[in-house]
């Protein structure tokens, strides 16, 4: 069979044939290495975006940028390592990461843990101390989440189904329950748009995932209610603001406000390293370093500041898709295609509530803001990523999610 | 098929992207200047500067109203509500559990940590409420009551403030302003209130120390006080040329406070709203700043007489200090203090002529030599008791200059600090009599009437009037001449036979003469003269509440022609019926007629522009008529007011001044009983009837010259007779001019 001698292609001499034919068995057994692949896009952008950011937050306060420049290596040995890893290894254990990770957010929740392990801040119960670096059980668990449903719908077909829907939405309603809990809307709001993309390029049925977003507008609303009032007044402040109604100005839209302020003010260009500086000072922006980077960005690079971000999070998410293109292996393209919808999603909701289209959140930026948590964790992901563009595809794999010519 | 579904959701993310990037650029580029303007305005920041009032002079430029650096204490508002000790405690209870722990606590172990703190706040808030009230002087309900104000004055502003931001909401998102609103505390709820103004300067200290070592618990403002440094003078009063009953060789010492106090008038520290709507500091609908403008809080704010006339004269406008927050530029803007305005008065000629008045003096308190002696020596009864102090005021004006040299109301409003409630309910401190309050001429128009009769050529210099006593021959019991009554029925013309000349008519009063000047004028010719002798139009002297006196108008004028009321009509030439006026205008009349006719107005403030020019053009013929008569008034012995009969039956001149000449008129003028309110129940029950004012008005000058220089208006309310009341009172205003250096004393030393 000719994919049998494929990798001798470059052999020269009998000798060298030789050599490759009694190789050809441990090939087929370990895919190759493919330096060449769209994984390297990724990282590009991905480090970019860490660098901004470090410089971005540098705006603000300098002892936080230097902190970020101590986390950014870290994240990177660690992303190296998860890329070194085959993406094999990673489904075989995806299913202990996602009940152990499952178990850590009822862990968090536990009211008699002592208060040096869970220490609740603002009323929130999502941090676990480990003396020094905290943990966030919902940032693991967007990973471990995202590859136990691609463990899950690597070999099936039924979620062409209903009725197979029901296990990855109950897979997804666990995490997004418990994480409610902590409270963390914004955390719980990424799962299900990133489960209906993971299953669309699973090929799901179209009409079934329009009929659940369908479903979702309809309901959403309805939840209204049954929000918390702080959540309810976010909601209230941010249309208030959209329809160009300042009175929210001094408590709940407060944030949101200053943010479009300090936005509004970098214009296109943005006003420089200095000015920036001052205005996001004494513009009071809360969470600056943080939720808020982007308007630190805008009024410091201005428009196209704005602008180059959001391509680097297209040329990110975008190379993602097309590692998901190019591998051939059921669960690392849904992995490929659950981590690029989860960082654009993300980056979405963020600087989207910074500009003032969505409620505020407490959601990072990806890889821009501060926090070592977020950075390892987003980095896990990139890590992963590369991990998966590097592997070539095992000569033997079909290409899956293949359903067009069956008949249904 | 994966491959188109991938092309599919790449596709979907660029839907997102793009909404958002039009949003950005909505930001970024349309409403970027906004945003900017926004921004930027919070590294400006603007502390202003406060200012000084200009100072209020004499016509030496001795000050009258000044304002002098001073210290102010104040305390946040917290800790006048009362909510400071908990607030504080709840601050520290957080700080020593941490704020992570904090937000983990159940609200019971919230209270039970606060609690634990709060024994210590409170013995602070105590500590600093009891070093206010020890240091201010102030009782412990005092003190109450002064925070008390405060946090009404904060409540009721903070109900307006909210009911404006309701209104507003309301109206911009009609049906949802209910749900949505929510109070927030407005900027007095944060700040810090003064509880102890103008303190001395050892209290400064003493404040300063407590706040350097609980800043949020005190501060020490700076601030001025409105001084006025002719607070308390003491005068030395001659008494030997006093009538003799008071007379004495003892000069009296007399203690005056407040020495032109009515006309400076006062300061409040306090702004209000009307303040604000009438000159507000930031104007609400362009947001422009006018320096001068008022803001809410602490401000001095003039509140009555000229530092209220001449508020935005006095007022100054504020300096600023704008702080570049980022580049710590500053950029300062010096205050500009106001304008200083120099009064007329001479204050110390005002003291003297105060200390006249005062009722210790005995010149302004009934005296049997005012109410006068039966033929038999019985004394004679009056309307009030013997040693009832009596309401006045005097002014006196520069003939030439029309300047008024003093202008004294009494009581004053130093002696109205110390009235009962009631009392100043009958007094009125408060009333400036010498500008603001109205009374019935009486006889003193008279010389007004002949000068206006001989102008309109109703009767010729030489003519004369038959007094028969009564002016209606059929009717003995109406329009009488003073003389006429029980139980001589006496007449001017009676013993003689002889008519009346105009000379003589002013010298004896004669009501008759008048009425038939009156009668021939008609009312409207008199309405008209009164007018030009500066009755029923303003004057514009400059103070405040200046009266334009009371004269029929049109209307009344035409339904008395009307009705063929003659009587009424005639009244008005003995200076009775429906006329009133002050006795600033009763001087500036006669100091009119003084001039000739030439029209110009009294007034108080230097530089105020007169209202009125003209010139009623008089024959100096016929002022001389007139001018004769009123020196036979005060001169001659048939004058009304030349001499007091005293108990003995002598006569004492009532003008005893040496080396000067007078023209005058005196006026007991009839007026509306006098209501009292004895008992201080809040209804003036006690009515006396038939207690008339007394006028003396006249014109002064040096003998050598024989030229009018200063006119004089005195007026004791409900006196009595003009002449033995007000007409001593009058002799000691001239001695005064004299003593000040304004009139030759005709005694060579």
């Amino acid at each position: 069979m000719s994919q049998v001698t494929m990798p001798t292609t470059h052999a020269g001499t009998d000798d060298h044939a030789r050599v490759a034919i009694t190789s050809a068995p441990r090939s087929i057994e370990r895919p190759r290495i493919a330096w060449l692949n769209f994984g390297w896009v990724v990282v590009v952008a991905a480090m970019v975006l860490s660098i901004v950011g470090i410089i971005a937050i540098g705006t603000t306060e300098q002892g936080f940028a230097t902190r970020q420049m101590v986390f950014l290596p870290v994240a990177l040995l660690v992303a190296a390592g998860v890329a070194c890893l085959h993406h094999r290894s990673a489904r075989q254990v995806s299913w202990i990461c996602y009940w152990l990770v499952i178990a850590l957010l009822v862990f968090v929740l536990i009211k008699g843990v002592p208060q040096w392990l869970v220490t609740p801040r603002n009323g929130a119960r999502r941090w676990i101390s480990l003396g020094l670096i905290d943990v966030q059980p919902s940032e693991l668990a967007k990973i471990a989440w995202v590859l136990a449903i691609a463990s899950w719908l690597r070999f099936r077909r039924n979620h062409r189904h209903l009725r197979g829907l029901l296990v990855p939405f109950l897979l997804t309603l666990l995490p997004i329950g418990l994480i409610l809990l902590e409270p963390d809307l914004g955390t719980a709001m990424l799962f299900i748009p990133t489960l209906l993309a993971m299953l669309v390029v699973a090929g799901a049925r179209l009409k079934h995932m329009m009929a659940i977003v369908l479903l979702g507008l309809v309901v959403a609303p309805l939840a209204y209610p049954v929000l918390r009032p702080h959540q309810k007044a976010r909601i209230d402040a941010m249309v208030a603001q959209v329809m160009g109604d300042d009175r929210y100005a001094d408590d709940i839209g407060f944030q949101g406000l200053r943010a479009m302020t300090v936005v509004g003010s970098g214009g296109v260009e943005g006003v420089g390293v200095e000015h920036a500086e001052a205005l996001v000072q004494f513009n009071a922006l809360p969470e600056d370093h943080n939720d808020m980077i982007f308007a630190v960005i805008c009024c410091r690079w201005g428009l196209l500041g704005g602008a180059m971000i959001w391509m680097l999070f297209m040329a990110l998410s975008l190379g993602g898709l097309l590692i998901a293109s190019m591998s051939r292996d059921p669960f690392a393209r849904i992995v490929a295609v659950g981590i690029s919808t989860m960082i654009f999603l993300q980056m979405l909701i963020n600087t989207g509530m910074t500009i003032g289209l969505f409620p505020i959140t407490g959601m990072t930026l990806p890889l821009v803001s501060y926090g070592g948590s977020s950075l390892v964790t987003t980095w896990i992901m990139i890590g992963l990523l590369l991990g998966i563009a590097l592997r070539r595809p095992r000569p033997l794999t079909p290409p899956s999610f293949e359903f067009d010519e069956e008949r249904s | 098929m994966f491959h188109r579904r991938l092309l599919l959701l790449a596709l979907l993310m660029f839907l997102p992207i793009a909404l958002l990037g039009a949003q950005l650029i909505r930001l970024t580029v349309v409403e970027a200047d906004e945003y900017r303007a926004i921004a930027e305005q919070r590294l400006d920041r603007t502390r202003w500067l406060p200012t000084w009032r200009g100072t209020i002079r004499d016509r030496h430029g001795r000050p009258l109203a000044i304002d002098m650096p001073s210290d102010d204490v104040a305390i946040p508002y917290e800790l006048i509500s009362g909510e400071w000790s908990v607030s504080q405690a709840a601050r520290a209870a957080r700080r020593k559990s941490g704020s992570a722990t904090w937000a983990m606590l159940d609200p019971e172990q919230r209270q039970a940590s606060i609690e634990q703190e709060l024994p210590e706040y409170e013995g602070r808030a105590r500590h600093i409420l009891s070093l206010v009230s020890e240091q201010g002087e102030l009782g412990h309900q005092q003190l109450q009551q002064r925070l008390d104000q405060i946090k009404q004055r904060v409540h009721t502003l903070r109900t307006s403030v909210w009911d404006r931001q309701r209104r507003m909401e309301a109206e911009q998102f009609d049906d949802d302003a209910d749900r949505t609103w929510k109070g927030r505390p407005i900027r007095e709820q944060r700040q810090a209130h003064v509880v102890l103004r103008q303190v001395e300067e050892e209290t400064a200290f003493l404040f300063r120390k407590a706040a350097s070592e609980h800043p949020e618990m005190i501060e020490v403002q700076d601030s001025t006080a409105r001084v006025n440094p002719w607070d308390q003078v003491d005068v030395l009063l001659e008494r030997d040329s006093f009538p003799s009953p008071i007379r004495s060789d003892q000069p009296l010492p007399v203690t005056v406070h407040g020495v032109g106090d009515h006309l400076v008038g006062s300061v409040r520290g306090q702004v209000w709203p009307e303040d604000i709507q009438r000159r507000p500091f930031r104007d609400p609908d362009t947001g422009r700043i006018d320096l001068g403008g008022y803001r809410v809080g602490n401000d001095t704010v003039g509140s009555s007489g000229i530092e209220d006339t001449f508020e935005d004269h006095l007022r100054g406008s504020r300096g600023s200090v704008h702080t570049r927050l980022d580049t710590l530029e500053t950029t300062r803007l010096e205050p500009v203090p106001g304008d200083d305005l120099d009064l007329t008065i001479d204050v110390s000629l005002q003291a003297r002529i105060q200390a006249l008045l005062e009722p210790e003096v005995g010149l302004a308190v009934v005296q049997q030599y005012h109410r006068g002696w039966n033929s038999d020596g019985s004394p004679k009864a009056g309307p009030l008791p013997l040693g009832w102090e009596l309401n006045g005021a005097v002014v006196v004006m520069d003939v030439e200059s029309a300047e008024v040299l003093a202008a004294v109301s009494s009581p004053t409003l130093a002696h109205g600090r110390s009235m009962s409630k009631a009392r100043r309910a009958d007094d009125q401190p408060q009333l400036n009599r010498a500008i603001e309050g109205v009374y019935q001429p009486g006889s003193i128009v008279k010389p007004l009437v002949l000068a206006a009769a001989l102008e309109e050529d109703v009767i010729a210099p030489g003519a004369t009037i038959q007094c028969n006593g009564h002016y209606f021959p059929n009717t003995p019991d109406s329009a009488r001449c003073w003389i006429y009554r029980p139980p001589v029925f006496a007449t001017h013309s009676g013993g003689t036979g002889k008519g009346l000349g105009g000379s003589e008519a002013i010298a004896r009063s004669c009501n008759i003469y008048f009425y038939t000047l009156a009668d021939r004028l008609g009312i409207q010719r008199m309405v008209d003269w009164y007018h030009s002798f500066g009755l029923g139009v303003p004057l514009g002297s400059g103070a405040a509440n200046e009266t334009r006196g009371i004269l029929p108008d049109q209307e009344q004028i035409s339904r008395l022609l009307q009705r063929g009321d003659r009587f009424s009509q005639i009244l008005l030439g003995i200076g009775q019926g429906p006329m009133a006026w002050s006795p600033l205008q009763a001087a500036n009349a006669y100091a009119t007629l003084a001039r000739h006719g030439r029209i110009k107005d009294a007034r108080l403030v230097r530089d105020v522009s007169p209202l009125r020019t003209g010139d009623l053009m008089l024959e100096p013929a016929h002022v001389a008529v007139v001018l004769e008569g009123m020196r036979q008034v005060l001169s001659e012995r048939h004058g009304s007011g030349s001499s007091i009969r005293m108990a003995d039956g002598s006569r004492e001149k009532i003008i005893n001044a040496e080396g000067i000449i007078t023209w005058g008129k005196t006026g007991t003028a009839q007026t509306t009983p006098l209501r009292l309110d004895s008992d201080g129940d809040g209804t003036r029950e006690t009515v006396i009837p038939d207690a008339d004012h007394a006028w003396f008005v006249g014109l002064v000058g040096n003998e050598s010259d024989r030229t009018p220089r200063y006119a004089i208006a005195v007026l004791l309310e409900h006196a009595g007779s003009g002449g033995r009341a007000a007409g001593p009172l009058a002799n000691q205003v001239i001695r005064a001019l004299q003593a000040e250096g304004y009139l030759e004393t005709g005694v060579s030393r």
